[in-house]
């Protein structure tokens, strides 16, 4: 269980750190099968249970979402560099600094062992998305910060032991391929009317 | 009961499948409609809670949010019949275009009565999430530029809002470790629970579920994706889809101690007051302002459970007020601004002299939304103000009766503008029945509402009150 966190913690990071598209969803498909992986680990009693969820994950996280990145990439025929308004020395510093924010609160908290790990590499890879988000320029790689916020949720939920109804947990997970699904679409009906994909670039809508 | 409540709008998603012209669409719609608001009616008047299972329950709560969708979803369904066929004939939009309008719509409207339905909060959760998605293709339906940007951005801030409700969910059920997290179980544990985690939750419950309520600082998607749909569906937007944000957090307010959850509401409704004040003066759009004037009133609703007290059934009263008031004006504004061509202010001018009718409409749905007497929302905004200084916070009290007649100034600056004034240089047609009959109704319940408050509706909001008291 810890080995896997680590490795999620070192995905998430590489994803949210590259400058590179497709290394970067590549990193996401592998976050997801380590994802898909955990619910087997946290309760070796529900087999059946953990064996859907485990599916679902897998199934939407690397390889739903990931086709869909790549083929926007591909459609977009957009370049290989994620142009970012910081540079790739400011973002290094700044994720260090959020994941020692994230695991001096979780100890506050009074989590410890596996739970502080877990819920501290989730709160990291909470950080990195949102980090990306706000940063990177073009709309791809803020879908990529997007799934790697919510792959930062689903650990921290795993490590704080939160399950909820099966209907429930297919019905988030129905939520975030439909999500990605539509950004998806958009990304390309904005290629359309705008003729690129620079997110600086769309601002006619303002006060 | 609850099933036939989410038949309705299911079966509207199916006839509107099924449908091959924008009318047969519009009729699968009005009939999905007029399904739920009975079924909506129906429930209001049995005083038995409606379960389904465990994870859903409609509660009295529940149900007066769910006559507001319902009533709102009516009217908006017979307005979108007049208002598309003016489009289409304007040729602003294509046949598949109004068709794709009816599912989103029905799809959006069923997401809603989940939510309001919903007695897990996870799975309410689900619930907001899917009014994001269905509702976001809604926001570029003409296709061009500034809606796709628009629906961009409310996909990607709402989403991330929503994720952070999530973070809320997590918080909630650590602390709630055993007790199911559903509206009736959290609030029997509340002493049990882990404050540290409570406290937890509720923020992330307020800034995410904020977000999707166009709260500042998180509101600047709002203005654009509410100027950006077509009128019924910014109405339906502005009109019900807040409040449905603002249920998931009443839902979980009797689980938190009041003396955490005021100050934070107070803090965001003050807030949401004061940056609409600010930038209402330099609008130019006409759906912007009403945008605008939606972050407004949430504030005001979010301030008055905050002051708690008297002000809480007021702020319940405003949520209604406000959903009158404020469809009332997105569907006069859509009607203008096709008559019109143009969102902008300025060039609509001269309304009353050319259409006595829509002048009305129009003049009165803002003294509606400013709060002004004889109007519903006057005795909503004074009960919050009462229930303020009641409260000892004479400050924010002061406060907010600046910060709104402020608001009353531009809202009638912009108003005496459009509706007086020198004629228009094109003729306005005679009047579209569909778009302005919903309109009408509008305006009558909002001086019903203002003249003459029903002493059983006074008795509903005092139990409901009591229902999102914070513990």
């Amino acid at each position: 269980m810890n080995t896997i966190t680590i490795l999620l913690l070192l995905l998430g990071l590489h994803t949210a750190v590259t400058e590179r598209i497709r290394p970067a969803i590549r990193s996401l498909a592998a976050q997801g099968i380590l994802l898909g992986l955990l619910p087997f680990l946290a309760a070796p009693g529900a087999a059946w249970r953990a064996a859907g969820l485990g599916l679902a994950t897998i199934a939407v996280k690397s390889v739903a979402i990931p086709m869909i990145l790549t083929r926007a990439v591909n459609r977009l025929e957009i370049g290989q560099e994620s142009e970012s308004l910081l540079s790739t020395k400011t973002v290094i510093l700044l994720i260090g600094a959020l994941t020692l924010a994230a695991f001096v609160a979780c100890a506050r908290f009074g989590l410890s062992g596996q739970d502080r790990l877990g819920a501290a590499a989730g709160l990291t890879l909470l950080f990195s998305g949102l980090l990306m988000m706000t940063t990177r320029v073009k709309a791809v790689s803020q879908v990529i910060g997007f799934v790697v916020l919510e792959n930062g949720i689903f650990l921290f939920g795993a490590a704080s032991g939160s399950e909820f109804t099966l209907p429930i947990e297919l019905g988030i997970f129905l939520d975030l391929f439909v999500a990605v699904f539509l950004m998806g679409i958009l990304m390309l009906k904005i290629q359309r009317t705008f003729t690129h994909m620079d997110v600086r670039k769309i601002h006619t809508l303002k006060d | 009961m609850i099933p036939p409540l989410l038949l309705a709008p299911l079966g509207g998603v199916i006839l509107a499948l099924l449908s091959r012209a924008p009318w047969q669409a519009a009729l699968g719609t009005a009939v999905g409609a007029t399904g739920l608001l009975s079924g909506a009616v129906i429930q209001g008047m049995s005083p038995r809670v409606a379960a389904w299972g465990d994870l859903l329950r409609l509660d009295e709560l529940g149900s007066y949010f769910l006559l507001i969708v319902a009533g709102v979803h009516f009217l908006c369904s017979v307005y979108a019949y007049g208002y598309f066929r003016r489009e289409l004939e304007g040729g602003h939009i294509g046949p598949a275009k109004v068709r794709m309008y009816h599912v989103w719509t029905n799809l959006f409207v069923l997401s809603m009565v989940v939510v309001v339905c919903s007695h897990h909060l996870a799975l309410q959760w689900v619930a907001v999430e899917a009014t994001t998605l269905f509702s976001a293709p809604l926001i570029y339906l003409h296709g061009d530029r500034r809606g796709m940007e628009a629906a961009w951005k409310y996909l990607l801030i709402c989403s991330v809002g929503i994720a952070f409700a999530f973070l809320g969910i997590i918080f909630l059920s650590r602390a709630a470790g055993d007790v199911p997290l559903t509206y009736t179980a959290l609030p029997l544990a509340a002493k049990r629970l882990d404050p540290r985690f409570l406290r937890l939750a509720f923020l992330f419950f307020l800034v995410g579920y904020g977000t999707k309520m166009g709260l500042a600082p998180m509101h600047t998607w709002l203005p654009d994706a509410h100027s950006q749909a077509p009128a019924p569906a910014s109405a339906m937007l502005s009109g019900v889809l807040l409040n449905c944000a603002l249920l998931s957090i009443l839902r979980v307010a009797p689980a938190i101690p009041g003396a955490y959850a005021s100050p934070l509401l107070i803090l965001f409704g003050i807030l949401s007051i004061a940056v609409p004040a600010l930038l209402v003066a330099v609008q130019r759009d006409i759906k912007r302002l009403l945008a605008f004037s939606s972050i407004e009133n949430m504030g005001i609703v979010v301030l008055g459970l905050g002051f708690g007290g008297a002000a809480r059934p007021a702020a319940l009263l405003h949520v209604l007020n406000h959903s009158v008031a404020k469809v009332l004006l997105f569907l006069v504004a859509g009607d203008l601004i096709l008559r019109f061509g143009t969102q902008r202010i300025r060039q609509i001018h001269g309304i009353l002299r050319e259409s006595p009718l829509r002048g009305v409409l129009l003049f009165g749905g803002i003294l509606a939304i400013t709060g002004s007497p004889p109007f519903g929302a006057f005795w909503s905004e004074f009960g919050i103000l009462v229930g303020g200084i009641a409260g000892g916070h004479l400050a924010v009290s002061l406060a907010y009766l600046v910060l709104l007649a402020i608001l009353f100034g531009s809202f009638l600056m912009y108003g005496s503008d459009m509706v007086f004034g020198e004629g228009v240089p094109q003729k306005l047609a005679g009047p579209e029945l569909w778009c302005l009959l919903p309109a009408c109704v509008l305006l009558l319940a909002s001086l019903w509402l203002g003249l003459h408050v029903p002493a059983g509706l006074y008795k509903t909001l005092e139990r409901l009150s009591s229902m999102v008291a914070f513990s």
